[in-house]
This record gives C-alpha cells, sequence and structure tokens, in this order.
C-alpha cells in the first residue's frame, strides 16, 4: 500500500471512530478535553500502525481496546492522586450550566464512585464493563479484547459482581448497588 | 436438559443468543426454580451496573463531536510526525519503529544531535560578531552508552508542539537524499564515496543499500530554548542570555547497509518502512544487517561547553545534578557518540571488536532477542543487528572485511 493510500485509510478510520472514542474515554476519564487528548494519543498509534503495515483485521477493535486501556491507565494514575472531584468539576462546569447546585453535587459524587471503583478493579474487568456500556455486542467485545466470545457472558458476570463487591467496600451499601 | 450455564444465561438475558438456543432455554427455565432464580439476579446486578456506567456521561452522538475538525487539529498537532515519518533518515529511529518493526536500534544521530542543541548553551561572550565565531568540529570516535530515560517528556503535547514548531522554524535542511539499492560493493562503495565492508563469515550474497546524505543548520533561539525547558518542567536549568543567534551545523554522510539472509524489508534502518512485524519467535534468526556510517560532522562555535551541555541534558532525561556532574566528566563530548539505551534494552556490555572498543546491547522482546553491535574504526560508525542469539555477533563483526 503506498504512502498516500495509507494516509486516506487513517483519514477515514479517523472520522469514522472517534466520537465514539472520545465518547468512551470522556465516560471514563470524566473531562471532555483530556478524553480528546487520549483520543489523539490513541489515533497517533493507528497512524503509526499503519505506517509500520501491521496487519490488523479489526482495526475498530484495536481503536477501542486501545482507547479503553489509556482511559483506565489515566483514570487509575488520576485514582492515585485523587483528584476526581476537580477533573469532574471542570468539565460539568463548562457543559451542565443549567444543572441546579445540587443535582451536579450528588452527579459528581455518583460519578466519583463509579470511577473510583473502576480504577480499582481489574483492568480488564473495567474495560468489558466500558465497553459493554458503550454499546458493544458480545461479538464486538470479543473480537476487540481477544477473548472467546463463548465466555463474554461468563466475564461480564463476574465483572459486574467485582465491581458492585468493590463498590460496597469503598462506599458501603446503597439502593443501587 | 441440565441446568444452563451463567454465561448461556448471561447472554440469554442480553439477547446474544439465537431464537433456537432461546427457545431450549425458556424451555427450562418454566420448569427449574433455581435457574429462574439466577437469572433473575444476574438480571438484576447487570440492571445496576449498567446504570451506573450510564451514570459517566453522555454518549458521542449527543456530544455532537465533529469528527472533520478534530482530524484537522490532530493533523496541525501531529503535523511534524506524520508528515516526516516516512521519510526519515538512515541511522534514525524512533520508538514508534521499534516497537511497530520488532526492534530498530538507534545511535541516532538526528535526534542525538538535535537534542544536543537544543541543550546547548552557547559560552560566548555577548557582541562576538558571527564572523568571529570559530567553529569547532565534532567527530566520532568511539561511542558510550548511557541509559537516558526520557518517558517524563512522553505525552507533553504542548511541549512536542514547541518542539515541533522551533524545528520548522529554525532548522534549514540543506540535503535529505533517498537512499538507493547498489548492486555491489564496488558499486555502494563508489556511491557512498568510502569503500563497503562485508562479512567474510556470511557466504551468502548480500543486498547494498545506500543511504542519503543529509544535513541540516540551525540558529539558536535562546528564549525559545528557555520555553521549552519550562514547558518540561525544567525551569531550574537555566540557558545562559549569550547563547543567542549562534550557528550549528550538522552533515550526515552517504551511508552503507548490507544485508545478509530473509530481512523484513528495509530492516533494520533502511528506507522502505514497509516490513511487519515477525510473526513468531525465531522469525528472521539468519537476518543479518551491518550498517556503515561515517563519522556525521557537527560544527558549532569552538568555545561551546558541550559537557555542560550534555549536564543539562541528562539532568532532563531525569539524572540528578551530581549524577549528570559525574557521567559528563567521563566523556570526551568532541569525539563520543553517546548512545542512548532504549528502555527495552535488557542489557548492554563493552566488547572489544576489531581491536577497538564497542558496545554489545542486547534486548528480549516477546519475538526473541534482538542485538545490536556498535564500535567505531577509522572514523565509520558501524553498527550490527541481528535476531537471535547474539554470543557469536562479535565474531561476526571480527570477521569484516
Amino acid at each position: 500500500m503506498s504512502e498516500g493510500s495509507r494516509v486516506g485509510e487513517f483519514e477515514t478510520l479517523f472520522v469514522t471512530h472517534y466520537p465514539r472514542i472520545v465518547g468512551i474515554l470522556r465516560r471514563i476519564v470524566g473531562d471532555h478535553g483530556r478524553a480528546e487528548d487520549l483520543a489523539s494519543e490513541v489515533f497517533l498509534k493507528l497512524y503509526r500502525r499503519l505506517l509500520a503495515q501491521e496487519p490488523d483485521a479489526n482495526v475498530g477493535g484495536w481503536l477501542y481496546r486501545t482507547a479503553t486501556n489509556l482511559g483506565i491507565d489515566a483514570l487509575r494514575a488520576t485514582a492515585r492522586r485523587s483528584r476526581f472531584e476537580q477533573t469532574a468539576g471542570r468539565d460539568a462546569g463548562q457543559n451542565k450550566t443549567a444543572e441546579s447546585g445540587f443535582d451536579r453535587m450528588a452527579r459528581f459524587e455518583r460519578e466519583y464512585r463509579v470511577r473510583t471503583v473502576l480504577a480499582e478493579i481489574k483492568p480488564a474487568q473495567a474495560q468489558l464493563l466500558l465497553m459493554r456500556a458503550s454499546g458493544d455486542s458480545y461479538k464486538e467485545l470479543a473480537a476487540a479484547l481477544a477473548i472467546e466470545a463463548g465466555s463474554v457472558g461468563t466475564l461480564l458476570v463476574r465483572a459486574e459482581a467485582a465491581f458492585e463487591q468493590r463498590y460496597r467496600d469503598l462506599f458501603g451499601l446503597e439502593e443501587d448497588v | 436438559m441440565n441446568c444452563v450455564s451463567e454465561n448461556n444465561l448471561r447472554a440469554y438475558h442480553d439477547a446474544e443468543l439465537g431464537a433456537v438456543q432461546d427457545s431450549e432455554i425458556e424451555a427450562h427455565l418454566a420448569g427449574c426454580a433455581e435457574c429462574t432464580k439466577r437469572l433473575s439476579e444476574i438480571a438484576a446486578t447487570a440492571a445496576r451496573v449498567e446504570k451506573q456506567m450510564v451514570s459517566l456521561g453522555a454518549s458521542s452522538a449527543e456530544m455532537k463531536i465533529d469528527a472533520q475538525a478534530a482530524l484537522a487539529r490532530f493533523k496541525a498537532q501531529q503535523g511534524a510526525e506524520v508528515e516526516t515519518m516516512p521519510s526519515k533518515p538512515d541511522f534514525v529511529a524512533d520508538e514508534t519503529n521499534v516497537r511497530a518493526r520488532g526492534r530498530r536500534w538507534r545511535p541516532l544521530w538526528i535526534g542525538a544531535v538535535a537534542a544536543t542543541i537544543l541543550l546547548c548553551s552557547l559560552a560566548f561572550p555577548f557582541g562576538r560578531g558571527l564572523a568571529q565565531r570559530l567553529l569547532g568540529t565534532l567527530r566520532v570516535e568511539k561511542v558510550q552508552p548511557v541509559r537516558l530515560d526520557f518517558s517524563a517528556l512522553d505525552g507533553n503535547r504542548p511541549l512536542q508542539e514547541m518542539l515541533r514548531q522551533m524545528i520548522s522554524d529554525k532548522v534549514v535542511v540543506t540535503a535529505d537524499e533517498k537512499p538507493q539499492p547498489a548492486s555491489s560493493a564496488a558499486d555502494a562503495g563508489q556511491l557512498a564515496g568510502f569503500s563497503a565492508h562485508v562479512l567474510g563469515a556470511r557466504t551468502d550474497a548480500p543486498k547494498f543499500i545506500v543511504g542519503g546524505q543529509h544535513a541540516f543548520h540551525m540558529t539558536i533561539d535562546r528564549t525559545r530554548l528557555q520555553d521549552i525547558f519550562d514547558q518540561a518542567g525544567r525551569a531550574d536549568l537555566l540557558l545562559p542570555a549569550t547563547l543567542d543567534g549562534a550557528n550549528v551545523s550538522v552533515n550526515v554522510p552517504r551511508s552503507i547497509m548490507v544485508e545478509y539472509g530473509d530481512c523484513p524489508e528495509g530492516h533494520p534502518a533502511g528506507a522502505a518502512q514497509t516490513a511487519p512485524a515477525p510473526v513468531h519467535s525465531g522469525a528472521w534468526a539468519n537476518c543479518l544487517a551491518l550498517q556503515e556510517v561515517p563519522s556525521p560532522l557537527v560544527n558549532m562555535p569552538s568555545d561551546l561547553n558541550l559537557q555542560q551541555l550534555a549536564e543539562i541534558g541528562f539532568q532532563l532525561a531525569g539524572m540528578s545534578a551530581t549524577q549528570a556532574r559525574s557521567l559528563g566528566q567521563t566523556i570526551d563530548w568532541k569525539s563520543t557518540l553517546v548512545l542512548p539505551i532504549p528502555r527495552f534494552a535488557s542489557s548492554y556490555s563493552q566488547v572489544t571488536v576489531n581491536g577497538v572498543q564497542g558496545t554489545l546491547i542486547e534486548g528480549s522482546g516477546r519475538r526473541g532477542p534482538d542485538y545490536v553491535l556498535v564500535w567505531v574504526k577509522n572514523g565509520i560508525i558501524y553498527g550490527l543487528v541481528g535476531h537471535g542469539d547474539s554470543s557469536n555477533a562479535v565474531a561476526l563483526a571480527n570477521t569484516l572485511n
């Protein structure tokens, strides 16, 4: 494949997948600007792969796997610095101006708790939950995460159990969890 | 029918099974209280977790992301790499290529020189005219491996953008030749301007590629350099004000690549960057590549305090001031090529090659071990790159003729 066609292929992939990649990263890190930065990293990695002509029959799966890996890494790093509130607050302040102060605080707290738990369970389980929540089918999950399609159900059940257990450990029993 | 597996209960709940399996499970559930209870638990847990996950925010559709605008921003931000990666000169690689192509090693002259230039604090008395700025010439006579870790600078987008912009503004490329194949050692020698050496131990016919000449010069902008240091979080490393306006030129002569065996195309530092990574351990085990490059020439003001600059560079790479000072004092900066040891390298050692000191760097990746042996003799820098066992690397290199 010529350099020009690789660039063309890259641009098509970028336009096709960028919104969803930013969406999933936004969910993970809670900050739109940070999500776009991470998405740029993901696509730079893709660009380099295309240049190196690394064969990959499932570019979409690779993109989502890479994005969630980067997002979870960022989440865990952020969790270590306990800065979820500031991050969430900055982003929400930009995008949710119509929300009441009380509602906003409640939402910050809810998002903070979910992200904290995601940062604490096994990255592979967090990745599975995030991608499933983004609407991926079992087939897509299996292809993207290189797992057996026949075991996705079991892995989801385990990941959800781990999520709930950790949530209870950290924040106690709630009506939702 | 036996009780339904947890996997199938969950898949049934998510409507991920076919109609036939759905019917079978429904028939079983009608008569099995235990499976019905388990399905109910699974569904309840899934709903609770899903609710939590959904609380994390809007979907991409709701955010109305403009992918075309994002692509334009991406190209602007990453322009330098996007535009220049395919035509990077020989002997220049980065970790992207290392990862992408198995292993590429980097004596990395352009990178090393660029770093040196960036770290320059030239000790000019302010006000000297350009004509008085006598140039000193650096010529490589030996190689010094140093473990450096610039990972703290990775992902610093503003810094990368500043570097890209400064290079684009200040660096004037005067030669950027493409590599070209040669039919024989004599042909390669004629094209490159020096005699090609081959490995006597290999009886198979090698391929010859002559790498192009690359040259550039730049005028140092002290203010912008200091801004870059600040952006890198090292505002404590102060460049002297007298640095401004100094000229530095770099000339990397044509090189020769001699490639034996079954190698990925363009391996390891050649022009064509089209090789897929090997798919199994031991692939390309008979591939051996010898790169020969006359010492690049770096001209810069003769009163440049290279040791001071290098110490700043080492500190930028994570060393303490004391460590940087003690290492800086051990190196003859006008004749030594500092070879940054890649992070993935498992070990390196000093060896004697063809009567001179060389450095053998070994890596061990998921696709098996690789090595590179680097030495300098009679003004030529040699790099022998192989896959597999490195124990005979020196013996192979000693058969150079």
